[in-house]
């Protein structure tokens, strides 16, 4: 069965991005993108898909709200990291529930960053 | 674990418990026997009393009736009277007598209470007893209750002549009876209740008796067992060293034996094992002490363990790793820590889903900065890296950290960066200035020079009269600057960040705004001295300095100096002016005109070292492939010639040069040994009104003529006595012989032989001379002296 991704990021651009790698490179299927935190936790609602991406800044609630939210809501949630922010914002939102983390920029034609975000995904997917 | 209960108080328990059951039981069984034995024997008197009573009334009636046969038939009531009355009256048991005729009418009824009371009622007995009575043909007895006890009733018929007269009837009270039975029962109780107080009171005794020797039979069994635990307990705390000394000839003095054998193998094999340890420690020890790098543990807790390397004290900047905590290791403050904590918890979560690589880099601390005022420099960059230590099980154990100094390289990278800037700097200063036409550059750097006399002029006064301000008032704050003064200063500021802007020159730029900025503090309320920000924009002022100095070098490198070029016009512009110049010269008779064509004429002229560039080039190249360092020098090199000057020399130029430098200057390494440093090549040009002479001088090693004839005389081209002819007259005349060169291998650059005769050969068709002078060690000088080409420089334009 084709796995689902819900894709959640404030750049237009990148979400763009994030649809074709997912669609094309990963073979995911697309269920919904969103623009915020509240997004994130209402697509996940709706969808529950096996997988959901989340940015930390983000306008509205950040990604480590809605994972706070999505956790609780959903304890088995695969949640995905991929942010620019470092630090003890990542750690909090690994410690609050995500399973995995990839750091912007997404360096799509750079293979090793490729092989890293495949395998971070792998590695959530495998876990449950 | 269940509490403890000594083996002494079981045994004694249970042995306690046993005897006091069969106690009970034996207890028991005797009172039930006593029981049962004294029921029977009341029952038995019973019996017996009852038995007795029976008879004596069974007796006393058919006693009774046969005396009364005669006296009923003789109708003698007074003697049956007397006889009724005197049986009731004789016997305390008696309660009545009565004698009743055939009618059932009483002839006497006698009671205990009045034996002498004699009734005689012409009315029949109709009560049931009498009634019973009257049926009765033989003697009977029959028992009732009265008031507070029960009453046998004897009866028995009075017969006569087959007759029955009447019935003669005695009521026995059953009180003594009971009362003889109530005794007997008493009796019994009493007697049982005796025995079984004995019993009570022996089998107590017994017990306590037993409990006495039951523990003391208990302590001789478990003394043994006791001190065996005892040196058991002594052994699992570690203590090997205590013997144990059997104190029983049975099972356990047995047990004790084996276990002190036990002991001794243990306290062995745990000495050898210490002992291994120790070594392994020491071992360990070692390697940590000689390990470069800053190696310690710490547990999931975030505690330090006490393994560790001994750099890592070093590279820490502390007296022992083990005795500080994380936060004191790594500086951290609470919020620090606590983010620390966070990841140790998140590791502990994930490391079996997760790569360590990406766990590694969520911890927040992969770089410090210490602060160490006490070195220099005063921080030290320290990277830290974790391994994850697994046990066996595969779940970790705690976290190997790896502290590595990188002040070093830190600088290292921060010079680099510095040094990579100022190329970068210096590249886009030169690309500025190219790109620039060289009249705007000049202008530019007129006004800045302008300007920045003017900016050092205001900032030195300025400061002149703040300083002596503060000599005469020393407590007074600094005197304000007038406004205009310092828009006076900003406006050139200003100006040149923007001009500096716009040209490309960044550095200059920055510094004239950072000046700008320290220029703002002085229109705040002195509440600091003015002279602070003033010095600063001072030494921004001198740094800008240099920035125009270097700009200016470049300048000059590109457009040479600036009184030499300073306009720049098109090649073919200045070959026409020349042209039409040389030729009106040939007409022009005044010496003015001749002069200004003269001059127009050397607008094509250009400096020696342009005319001479493409030999040094060539020299500095064959001088990299030889691997030889050397220095181009050219005599004059900014005095201007007609660009020809020496394009008829070409072919002799190229052989000289390369002749110095593969043959003159030695190997860097010689030279060094030597210490004669780089080698030089100089090369010089002087015009005279007749001739051109040029000499090119190396500092090398000189030529070795010896050695050239013994070379010539080797391949045979001059005979033995020639060479030594040549060598005393004409040494020079050596190098023209051809096929000879003191260097042992031929190259493309040189080596042939040839090249010092073709030479002379062109020197001599161009009617010059050529001459060589050459000192051993010191080097050689070529001397050229050629005819003026007159027709030059018109001949190649």
């Amino acid at each position: 069965m084709q796995r689902t991704v819900v894709i959640v990021d404030d750049s237009r651009f990148l979400l763009k991005q994030l649809v074709e790698f997912f669609e094309h490179q990963l073979g995911f299927a697309v269920c919904a993108t969103g623009c915020d935190g509240n997004e994130a936790v209402e697509l996940y609602r709706k969808y529950r898909p096996d997988l959901i991406t989340l940015d930390i800044t983000m306008p509205n609630k950040s990604g480590n709200e809605a994972t706070t939210e999505i956790i609780s809501e959903f304890p088995d949630a695969n949640i995905l990291m991929i942010s620019a922010v470092r630090g003890d914002a990542m750690l909090r939102c690994m410690n609050d529930g995500a399973k995995g983390y990839v750091e912007k920029p997404l360096k799509f034609d750079d293979a090793e960053f490729v092989e890293d975000f495949k395998e971070t995904i792998e590695e959530i997917l495998n876990d449950t | 674990m269940s509490k403890f209960v000594s083996i002494q108080t079981k045994l004694t328990t249970l042995s306690m418990l046993l005897i006091g059951a069969t106690f009970v039981c034996l207890l028991s069984t005797a009172i039930i026997l006593n029981i049962i034995t004294l029921d029977r024997n009341i029952q038995k008197s019973k019996k017996s009393i009852r038995n007795a009573l029976m008879a004596k009334g069974k007796t006393l009636v058919r006693n009774n009736s046969i005396a009364i046969q005669g006296l009923a038939a003789d109708n003698a009531f007074t003697a049956i009277r007397e006889l009724v009355a005197s049986t009731v009256a004789d016997d305390p048991d008696m309660a009545y007598g009565i004698y009743m005729d055939h009618r059932r009418v009483p002839w006497v009824l006698t009671t205990l209470q009045d034996t002498t009371n004699t009734t005689l009622a012409t009315s029949p007995l109709d009560d049931s007893l009498s009634l019973w009575a009257s049926t009765l043909r033989q003697p009977s007895s029959r028992e009732f209750g009265f008031a507070d006890s029960n009453i046998i009733e004897f009866a028995a018929p009075v017969i006569a002549d087959d007759n029955t007269m009447g019935w003669i009837r005695y009521g026995i009270s059953t009180r003594s009876m009971q009362h003889a039975i109530k005794e007997t029962l008493a009796d019994g109780r009493y007697t049982r209740n005796i025995s079984i107080i004995i019993h009570i009171t022996m089998g107590l005794i017994s017990l306590f008796i037993w409990f006495l020797l039951a523990k003391r039979l208990t302590l001789r069994i478990t003394r043994p067992v006791a001190s065996l635990v005892d040196s058991s307990r002594l052994i699992s705390e570690g203590n090997y060293d205590i013997s144990v000394i059997p104190q029983s000839n049975d099972e356990i003095g047995d047990l004790a034996i084996h276990f002190e054998k036990m002991r001794v193998t243990i306290k062995k094999y745990t000495g050898h094992l210490q002992d291994l340890i120790n070594e392994k420690m020491q071992q360990v020890h070692e390697i940590l002490n000689n390990i470069d790098q800053g190696l310690f543990t710490i547990n999931l807790d975030g505690s330090v363990n006490n393994e560790y390397s001994a750099r890592a004290n070093t590279i820490l900047r502390v007296e022992d790793v083990a005795s500080c905590g994380l936060r004191m290791l790594f500086r951290l403050d609470a919020r620090q820590e606590k983010s620390f904590m966070m990841w140790l918890a998140l590791i502990q979560k994930s490391h079996k889903r997760q790569r360590w690589i990406k766990l590694e880099r969520l911890c927040p601390f992969r770089r410090i900065e210490l602060s160490v005022p006490s070195e220099e420099p005063s921080t030290a960059y320290i990277s830290i890296s974790y391994q994850p230590v697994y046990d066996k099980n595969g779940d970790l154990l705690k976290i190997m950290v790896l502290a590595v100094d990188e002040t070093e390289k830190r600088l290292k990278d921060i010079q680099m960066v510095a040094e990579r800037l100022r190329h970068e700097n210096d590249v886009k200063t030169i690309l500025s200035i190219a790109n620039t036409p060289a009249e705007e550059i000049s202008e530019f750097m007129e006004d800045t020079t302008a300007r920045m006399r003017a900016l050092h002029l205001e900032t030195t006064s300025l400061l002149d009269s703040l300083n002596r301000e503060r000599e005469i008032f020393p407590d007074k704050p600094s005197m304000s600057i007038s406004s205009e003064q310092i828009d006076r200063i900003y406006r050139d500021l200003h100006t040149i960040k923007g001009n500096s802007g716009s040209y490309g020159f960044e550095v200059i730029s920055r510094y004239a705004h950072d000046a700008e900025n320290f220029l703002e503090k002085l229109r705040e309320p002195a509440e600091e001295r003015r002279s602070v920000p003033l010095t600063k924009i001072a030494g921004l002022l001198d740094k800008v300095d240099g920035q125009i100095a270097d700009i200016r070098g470049k300048i000059k490198l590109i457009f040479g100096d600036e009184e030499e070029l300073i306009v720049r016009l098109p090649q073919t512009h200045i070959n026409s002016i020349v042209k039409k110049s040389i030729r009106l010269r040939q007409y022009a008779d005044d010496d003015r005109i001749k002069d200004l064509l003269s001059e127009c004429i050397m607008l094509s002229w250009k400096p020696l070292k342009t005319i001479l560039r493409k030999y040094e080039k060539m020299a500095m190249k064959t001088a990299r492939k030889l691997h030889k360092n050397i220095i181009f020098i050219i005599t004059n090199e900014t005095i201007r010639h007609p660009f020809d000057i020496v394009t008829d020399l070409d072919d002799v130029f190229i052989h000289l040069i390369r002749n110095s430098v593969a043959h003159g200057i030695e190997e860097t390494e010689v030279r060094e040994e030597l210490g004669k440093g780089v080698g030089r090549i100089r090369i010089t040009l002087d015009i005279t009104e007749k001739s051109r002479i040029i000499t090119i001088t190396d500092d090398g090693k000189g030529i070795d003529f010896a050695k050239l004839a013994e070379n010539a005389v080797e391949k045979n081209i001059v005979s033995r006595e020639e060479a030594d002819r040549l060598l005393v007259e004409r040494e020079s005349d050596l190098l023209y012989l051809g096929h000879i060169s003191t260097s042992r291998t031929i190259t493309d650059i040189s080596g042939r032989g040839m090249g010092m005769r073709i030479v002379r050969d062109k020197i001599n068709s161009m009617k010059g001379t050529f001459a060589v002078d050459s000192w051993p060690g010191k080097g050689t000088t070529f001397r050229i002296e050629v005819p003026v080409c007159d027709q030059l420089p018109e001949r190649s334009l």
